[in-house]
């Protein structure tokens, strides 16, 4: 069983720590995300990177659309990963969807989780007057889809044929294999629906575990307010706004959230 | 900016990887009905429509950075009136001055994009289609015909997978039960193939007709197939055998009236019994 969670899930473990840290990537790419923040907590922690089934290189066939219909498929995943490695006392960082994905799995599995570092994190993406807002009306998210789906009509008929057109680079095809972290459309397209059609409102003041909110300044997915909501309904959470702009601050500004997740873990070391 | 480039029939825009534009030319700024201090220093994103935004954080971007390049993105603009334009880009990620730039080529689609769409929106009808033809043939190929009272006929045409067999031999008990059958006929004349496999389980099927008190009667036999019964040593222990349908419905008609199955046998090959 641990095994095939191993190889299913494309586990990949590395550090010279004994305290586990568990990357956990967004919609729309894999692992590869982690790739500028993850090798500097190697020194201290035992870092877990892994792909959700449908991403990245898991094992497409043991993708479940019923499972994966919804974010509770995919906390699935995160505590398959921990069981299959015996993880305790787990610091968990999720980009995006992943920090609802996180916040999931530790109401199921409180004591497995010690900290919860949410990037980039929102409970739901629409607006819902007078007391919400998301940001995103159903419209944005169909124009989303649409953009998805037409790009991965562009992959797959497009682009094969040049790729076959040049055998004398075989990189080529290659890299077209890894352009789109996610490959398969349906999958995509069902991951997206998981991601932003999926109210986890109710869900915040379930959570019992610690947990860091990184607010990116300027970010069109998840605003401000949004940041806000989470810290007011979430236990035991602390909100840092960062001077990241966007919505990939692991990927557009690597030092600072490194810097910040660590004077985070530090403090709650002190403390 | 190079005079050529500013005014090339392309748009350019070039943004820092925290998404600040650094510099656009006058094609691009021409088609977004916007001035130059609009759109340089501000958000790249804020050019793009919601869902778009959405699409450059969770896929454009991570693609760039990650592999340096992205080639052939379909993106729509918002220009300042709000109307979008569907746009190919092409991105590479250079070394300026020390820091990244994102350097973006952008052709106009109108007219290929409403092509595409009307390619995708055939290909959803397709596959719709599909679907639905899918969802006929597994209807029409599995029916069970009341021919008379108590006896019913189930016409295997085509090639016979597991599969279907399976759907098959539900559809049959489920038929026994319900429509209190006494006499089944299996016809397999239209039948292309039967594999071993197939046979066995089409012998298991007759086996619970029997056990529910049903007889069952296999007509229509090909050389073809009767090679194959030979072959696999088929078990037909409590099938009736016929040539054709007609002998097949004959006994079906005598059994009826006799008010029970005939168990006699006059015509017909016997594989069950031929073999060893």
């Amino acid at each position: 069983m641990s095994e095939d969670v191993l190889k299913r899930n494309n586990v990949k473990v590395s550090g010279r720590g004994a305290r586990p840290m568990l990357f956990a990537h967004g919609f729309g790419c894999d692992q590869n995300m982690w790739r500028f923040v993850a090798p500097a907590f190697e020194d201290d922690y035992r870092v877990v990177l892994f792909d959700y089934v449908g991403s990245g290189k898991s094992d497409l066939s043991a993708y479940d659309p019923e499972r994966y219909s919804t974010l509770d498929g995919y906390a699935q995943d995160v505590l398959d990963v921990c069981r299959a490695l015996q993880l305790r006392d787990v610091v968990f960082v999720g980009h995006s969807v992943s920090s609802v994905v996180g916040l999931l799995a530790a109401i199921r599995e409180p004591r497995r989780f010690s900290r919860l570092i949410l990037v980039g994190p929102s409970p739901y993406y629409f607006n819902d007057p007078p007391g919400y807002r998301g940001g995103f009306e159903r419209a944005d998210i169909e124009g989303l889809l649409d953009l998805m789906e037409k790009n991965y009509v562009g992959w797959a008929s497009f682009l094969a044929p040049v790729v076959a057109q040049n055998p004398e680079r075989p990189e080529l095809a290659r890299e077209l294999e890894e352009s789109f972290c996610s490959t398969d459309p349906l999958v995509a397209r069902r991951f997206a629906e998981a991601t932003f059609l999926s109210d986890n409102r109710a869900d915040l003041p379930k959570v019992r575990v610690p947990s860091l909110i990184m607010q990116c300044s300027e970010d069109a997915v998840a605003p401000a307010e949004v940041g806000e909501y989470m810290s007011r309904h979430l236990p035991g959470s602390t909100l840092r706004v960062l001077g990241a702009t966007g919505h990939c601050p692991h990927m557009s500004h690597p030092e600072e959230t490194v810097a910040v997740i660590k004077e985070y873990l530090a403090a709650r070391e002190v403390s | 900016m190079d005079e050529l480039l500013n005014n090339a029939p392309c748009g350019f825009l070039a943004f820092a990887d925290d998404g600040r534009v650094l510099a656009a030319n006058a094609t691009l700024l021409g088609w977004l009905g916007r001035g130059e201090g609009e759109v340089v220093g501000r958000h790249f994103e804020a050019l793009l429509p919601p869902g778009g935004r959405i699409f450059y954080q969770t896929h454009f971007f991570p693609l760039l950075k990650l592999h340096g390049r992205a080639e052939e993105i379909y993106l729509s603009l918002r220009s300042a009136g709000g109307e979008d334009v569907p746009v190919l880009v092409n991105a590479a990620r250079r070394e300026r001055g020390g820091s990244a730039a994102n350097d973006c080529v952008f052709v106009p689609m109108r007219q290929r994009r409403r092509f595409e769409d009307e390619l995708l929106a055939a290909k959803r009808e397709a596959e719709e289609a599909n679907r639905a033809k899918d969802a006929l043939i597994e209807e029409l190929s599995t029916p069970v015909i009341t021919v008379w009272g108590g006896v019913l006929l189930v016409p295997v045409i085509g090639s016979l997978s597991r599969e279907r067999a399976d759907l098959m031999t539900a559809a049959l008990l489920r038929a026994v039960v319900e429509r209190r059958a006494r006499v089944v006929i299996l016809d397999v004349t239209g039948a292309r193939t039967l594999d071993a496999d197939v046979v066995h389980h089409l012998g298991r099927a007759a086996a619970a007709v029997h056990l529910m008190g049903t007889e069952c009667v296999l007509t229509g036999i090909s050389a073809l197939v009767a090679r194959t019964l030979v072959r696999v040593g088929a078990d037909l222990t409590g099938i009736e055998v016929r040539r054709t349908l007609a002998d097949g419905l004959g006994v079906a008609l005598r059994a009826a009236r006799a008010g029970r199955p005939s168990p006699d046998a006059t015509a017909g090959a016997r594989p069950g019994a031929a073999r060893g």
